[in-house]
């Protein structure tokens, strides 16, 4: 998890500008980060 | 049959770069290639069997396909199985395995996966299709970063809402220096990919450079630039110094690609 964590935090996530375009809030796609590290995600 | 005379004098540098690498390596070395790209020419071009053997080449963690974790893949194969989402994606990853499946087998059972090779093509099927959600997915380091963050500014101005990125994206930078904080990675050097490197430019390597000490060379992918860059990263370590080099110097400046940091810049936060 250590590995999975440090490619996380290497991350780039799109502005709140532009969050319509972002298929994760769009989609609200709950990230591995959010969930406090534990591998979940979901797609509502 | 007359050889090419440009063909004869490659093979003769590449000769006597090998000769010079091999009389340097007096001692035991591991230099890591960063990127698939880097790994991919090394093994078409058999540069491994013209190294010494006590020097040592380690493929690094840093294509697109290496770095998109199972949960990303199965967060892209969950997006596809909607009814009214078209995913877009590069191909290189349809293959990658999720938990249970990959999105070839989604796309083989039904699911809307569209291949493309530039993310505009979306938007190209976003217009088409006004009744489906398109959805790019966007993998890999700032080379695609950059062109996806260009893209979500066109479809911005354009006021295309049915568009949108899955932006698993990842920073260069951050993701070499977390790998340097794994205690098991034994290694003397960074040969560093030139496409990254023409957008982020050589400046990009230097705070891990001097935070680490590690020796970092940017280099292309043809096998001359591939040895250049071992030549240069076995000096650094005879000398026992660690500076950013660039043999690459015909694409990649120290500034990098101002204007396409700039779209990144507008488009992208860190995660971290």
């Amino acid at each position: 998890m250590a590995r999975l964590g440090y490619i996380e935090d290497s991350g780039l996530a799109i502005r709140s500008t532009f969050s319509h375009l972002d298929a994760e809030k769009r989609f609200e796609i709950e990230s591995w980060a959010r969930k406090g590290g534990k591998a979940a995600f979901v797609v509502t | 049959m007359e050889q090419n005379p440009k063909q004869a004098a490659l093979e003769q540098a590449v000769q006597e770069l090998n000769m010079i690498i091999r009389d340097a390596v007096s001692r035991p070395m591991g230099f890591m290639e960063v990127c698939g790209t880097h790994t991919m020419s090394i093994f078409r071009h058999g540069i491994r069997s013209l190294l010494p053997a006590s020097l040592e080449l380690v493929s690094g963690p840093c294509c697109p396909v290496c770095i998109t974790i199972q949960v990303d893949i199965d967060a892209m194969i969950g997006l596809s199985s909607r009814p009214d989402v078209i995913v877009v994606t590069f191909g290189d990853l349809l293959g990658v395995p999720g938990s249970r499946t990959s999105l070839a087998e989604a796309h083989a059972n039904g699911a809307m996966v569209e291949i493309v090779y530039s993310p505009a093509s979306g938007l190209k099927i976003a217009l088409q299709d006004p009744d489906k959600q398109v959805v790019f997915l966007g993998a890999g380091f700032e080379t695609t970063a950059s062109v996806v963050a260009a893209t979500i500014l066109e479809a911005y101005a354009k006021e295309i809402n049915n568009f949108s990125v899955f932006s698993r994206h990842k920073v260069m930078y951050l993701a070499l220096n977390a790998l340097w904080g794994d205690q098991e990675l034994c290694i003397n050097g960074l040969l560093c990919p030139g496409h990254v490197s023409t957008i982020i430019g050589a400046m990009a390597y230097a705070p891990l450079c001097m935070a680490h000490g590690i020796p970092c060379v940017i280099a292309g992918f043809e096998p001359m630039d591939i040895l250049m860059g071992i030549h240069r990263l076995v000096l650094q370590n005879l000398r026992e110094v660690a500076m950013v080099e660039n043999v690459y110097e015909r694409a990649v400046t120290w500034e990098g690609n101002r204007n396409a940091n700039g779209l990144m810049e507008t488009v992208f936060e860190s995660r971290g």
